[in-house]
């Protein structure tokens, strides 16, 4: 029994067919996994109050909670994540204050001109302070939302969706995002490995003896896996490629590029945006073209059930309301502690559309009955 | 018959000025033939393999020369994915090629990819799990499997895809002896009734041999030899027990199977009698006590008790996911039992000092910058003293003692994981599937290995598949079955009595024989006057 055993995370056990059915039925769609990731990360990136951040974060740590596999190791990620968002705060001081309240005085080092003269240092304000704690914050409700994502979504079925035109793109994508879990597998042997050759100590002193043939490791598991892919045939085009279209597709991107430069710099938008949306659509054309030709056929398709349209609905719901927000400045969702530290501002309705992300749990609870 | 594949003056070496792994090779192989190919690990058996569905040279680095066509395309013209319908290849590693979360996508995902019709995938998908017995997978999630299921699901990803030529690579090294006849038969039933070609890497050739119409002989030295199994076969080492048998014997033409030799052996022994009890062994090392195991949800061992002495081999065997593995993980106290307990002769040093253990995947054991510097980790870590020359020596390493472990093949990996993990004599040997990969002249060398460990007082346990290397070194056999003890007693009553679990040459003359210098010994006693070997049982005399 190999390494899938070793690093023992299994939980299917022998599982019978109804039981299938029974969770296949509550399996939400792994595009509305990339939908409510998408409405997530959009909602931390609309607002800079922590607070909403921090809700979001919550909603997505109550996701983790339910979809992580019984794998106690995929938790330090996440405790990883948070003390990385913690340890920008001291960064983000140490930067540069401004603000009315000075708490404390650093001495200061200003980098020599030449190298841009940066001063580092200073007065530290309560202001700045507020201003770097809330920052942590919306970083870390990143790291859960990305994890989350990451830990609930079958990476492998959402690849299948990825157009044949893109399919490079969508192995080179999934390979990236497994790259941590792998890594997680292998630090594991690893460990195991150097303990049964007699090594002892603490974990972490071990890190960085073990840092770079773990990065060798994974990176070496995810290019046969690349290889794999390619091997059976991930990706090909059931015919011969039409002329010209790889110029074709490079002409439409330029058009699209150069549509939304000139939107926010020429003096005609509305020209310039509908230059943009037709360079799109030429790129659309392309890629769908290419998957008709791919001639891929897929044996399940995941099905569209009742759960996964209250859950596109509740996440579409979550970023309206939140984009309506930001649009009528309503809804306290920006948060700047200058030139006085202040309490950030809370609004029912923006709490509400953060709280609006949990949905995903709603299968997932009834998935499995008390 | 046209060719399926038509090499041309092909040569290959890996980038980085190293040493070309063939030259100039030209040779062909027809529509329809099992292809067998054999050789030392770190031969290129695997390299070729990888030429032939054009992932070398698109995918890894080096100089390319000549040419390879592929049911009648160059390799050179198209991309690895372009060539997936002709040519399928299963890697030697099943961990490094799974793509998918659960069996069912992963055995489909190539059909998928090929547009087949949605019956015809479905018709596959059935067929397949029937022919290599893992129906009762179907709905499990690749991470809970055990390395032989795993390699199976494998195998069953590319069998369904039917390319019209279908690469293997040591298919079988991790496969129960059952599980090992289920992927042949599947192979040599694509081979007669679709046409399909199929070139197997191997080292075991105990069923490979009968099936195998022609066999390249991969030495390693950059050139090959192609001919018929028989006549590659007959003067080399890694012949398998039957043939040994016969050349011993002088039968003529030499058996390549337990059925072809049948007529010159005789009639077999009855089933052995109980065998005598054992000279006591020495102290006991280390027991388990019922003990309880899971693994997720699954119960991967139900009230276990075994223990290992002082002096003894034991042969821990049974099906892929029987819980070898997790007893040997328990022993070694690398698993928290649910109950029971795993009790240590007191005499023991704690940790790893005096216990070795040997996991699975050698890749996953070795994290230094050369093999010199694995051996002396270990010896550094586990405080037991010895020469990292004499090990390197004692392994016959020395060649490679300089080599990045990436840079070995996987046959050179095992080698080098277990000279490493057993360097300094631990008293307590654990070791899990150690012959995987491994080839004839590696695997002889651990045997000489095992048994000097063994007259030295070590206690050593072994999980394996390998009938031959149980019978050869194990004085005591535990067979598992779903996580139970069914059997534990002499080797040579628990693989005697057994159909799946016994060697060639038990198959041949029944009784207590085991090993081809058994056979040899109960043929030649047994020999008439006028040179007919007798029925075995009057050779030895010993069943009723």
């Amino acid at each position: 029994m190999g390494r899938a055993d070793v690093v023992s995370t299994a939980r299917a056990g022998v599982a019978a067919a109804p039981q299938r059915r029974a969770e296949e039925e509550f399996r939400l769609h792994p595009l509305v996994w990339a939908c409510w990731f998408a409405a997530a990360l959009s909602v931390v990136f609309l607002t800079s109050n922590p607070l909403y951040a921090a809700l979001v974060g919550l909603a997505a740590l109550c996701q983790y909670a339910a979809h992580r596999p019984d794998d106690r190791r995929l938790d330090y990620v996440l405790v990883i994540g948070a003390l990385f968002a913690v340890a920008t705060i001291p960064l983000n001081l140490i930067s540069g204050s401004s603000g009315a309240t000075q708490l404390v005085e650093l001495p200061t080092l200003t980098v020599p001109h030449w190298l841009g003269g940066v001063r580092f240092g200073g007065p530290v304000t309560a202001e700045s302070l507020a201003y770097a704690a809330s920052q942590a914050v919306r970083l870390s409700a990143v790291f859960v939302v990305v994890w989350a994502f990451n830990v609930s979504v079958d990476h492998f079925r959402l690849l299948k969706y990825a157009p044949a035109g893109l399919a490079q793109l969508g192995v080179i994508l999934s390979v990236g995002i497994l790259l941590v879990p792998s890594a997680i597998d292998s630090l594991a042997l690893m460990q195991e490995a150097r303990v049964t050759r007699g090594h002892r100590g603490a974990r972490l002193t071990a890190l960085p003896a073990l840092a770079i043939p773990l990065l060798r490791e994974s990176l070496e598991r995810s290019v046969q896996r690349a290889e794999s892919l390619d091997a059976r045939g991930f990706g090909r085009l059931a015919l011969v490629r039409r002329p010209y279209e790889s110029l074709i597709a490079v002409g439409a991107l330029v058009v699209a590029a150069g549509g939304a430069f000139a939107y926010y710099y020429a003096p005609m938008p509305g020209v310039a945006a509908l230059v943009a949306l037709a360079g799109m659509a030429m790129l659309l054309i392309i890629v769908l073209g290419q998957q008709r030709r791919s001639g891929a056929v897929r044996l399940r398709t995941d099905r569209v059930g009742r759960a996964d349209v209250m859950v596109v609905a509740a996440c579409v719901a979550s970023l309206a309301i939140i984009a309506a927000l930001r649009v009528t400045g309503a809804g306290s969702l920006v948060f700047l502690p200058f030139p006085r530290a202040s309490v950030p501002g809370f609004d029912a309705l923006a709490a509400l559309a953060c709280v609006l992300l949990v949905a995903p749990l709603g299968p997932e609870l009834l998935r499995r009955p008390a | 018959m046209s060719a399926a594949v038509r090499a041309e003056h092909l040569g290959f070496a890996y980038g980085g000025g190293s040493r070309a792994v063939f030259e100039d090779l030209t040779f062909q192989i027809d529509e329809g033939e099992l292809f067998a190919l054999i050789g030392p690990s770190g031969g290129g058996k695997s390299t070729l393999l990888r030429c032939m569905n054009g992932l070398v040279p698109h995918f890894h680095g080096g100089s390319f020369s000549g040419s390879i066509q592929v049911a009648g395309i160059d390799t050179r013209t198209r991309q690895p994915r372009d060539l997936a319908h002709v040519a399928g290849l299963v890697m030697q590693e099943p961990e490094a090629q799974v793509v998918a979360r659960t069996v069912e996508d992963e055995i489909v995902f190539g059909m998928e990819n090929l547009g087949a019709s949605r019956t015809l995938i479905r018709k596959r998908l059935e067929e397949v799990l029937d022919a290599l017995n893992i129906a009762a997978l179907r709905v499990r999630e690749l991470r809970s499997l055990s390395g032989g299921e795993l390699q199976r699901v494998a195998i069953a990803a590319v069998l369904t895809m039917q390319p019209r030529v279908l690469l293997l690579d040591e298919p079988t090294a991790q496969l129960d002896p059952q599980a090992a006849e289920d992927v042949l038969n599947a192979a040599v039933n694509l081979c007669s009734d679709a046409g399909l070609t199929v070139v197997i890497a191997e080292h075991r050739l105990e069923r490979l041999a009968q099936y195998a119409g022609r066999v390249m002989l991969v030495p390693g030295d950059g050139s090959v030899r192609i001919g018929a199994a028989r006549d590659i076969l007959r003067n080399r080492n890694e012949a398998p027990p039957v043939m040994r048998i016969g050349r011993r014997l002088a039968w003529s033409p030499v058996p390549l199977s337990v059925g072809e030799a049948r007529r010159f052996a005789g009639a077999r022994q009855s089933p052995a009698a109980p065998a005598p009890a054992r000279g006591a062994a020495g102290e006991r090392m280390i027991e388990t006590r019922a003990l309880e195991a899971f693994l997720g949800q699954h119960h991967a061992l139900r009230g276990v008790s075994v223990a290992l002495h002082a002096g003894e081999v034991v042969a821990v065997m049974g099906r892929n996911g029987a819980g070898k593995t997790t007893l040997l993980r328990a022993l070694a106290g690398l698993l928290r039992p649910r109950s029971g307990e795993v009790i240590r002769h007191p005499g023991l040093r704690g940790g790893y000092t005096d216990l070795a253990f040997v996991a699975q995947d050698p890749s996953s054991l070795l994290y230094r910058e050369s093999v010199r510097d694995e051996i002396a980790d270990v010896l550094k870590g586990t405080h037991r003293g010895g020469d990292v020359d004499a090990v390197l020596a004692e392994w016959r390493l020395g060649p490679l003692a300089a080599t990045h472990p990436v840079d070995l093949s996987v046959g050179q990996r095992q080698r080098t994981a277990i000279a490493a993990m057993l360097a300094g004599d631990p008293r307590v040997t654990l070791l899990d599937e150690p012959t995987r990969g491994m080839d004839h002249d590696t695997r002889e060398l651990l045997v000489r290995n095992l048994r000097a460990r063994r007259d030295r007082g070590a206690a050593l346990a072994l999980a394996t598949h390998d009938v031959e290397l149980a019978a050869s070194v194990a004085d005591r056999v535990v067979l598992l079955a779903e996580g139970e003890v069914v059997a534990d007693g002499p080797a040579a009553e628990v693989l005697s009595d057994s159909i799946t679990f016994s060697t060639q040459a038990n198959k041949l003359f029944g009784g207590r024989v085991l090993t081809v210098e058994d056979a040899i010994a109960a043929a030649r006693t047994g020999r008439t006057a006028n040179g007919q070997p007798v029925t075995a049982s009057t050779a030895i005399g010993g069943a009723p």
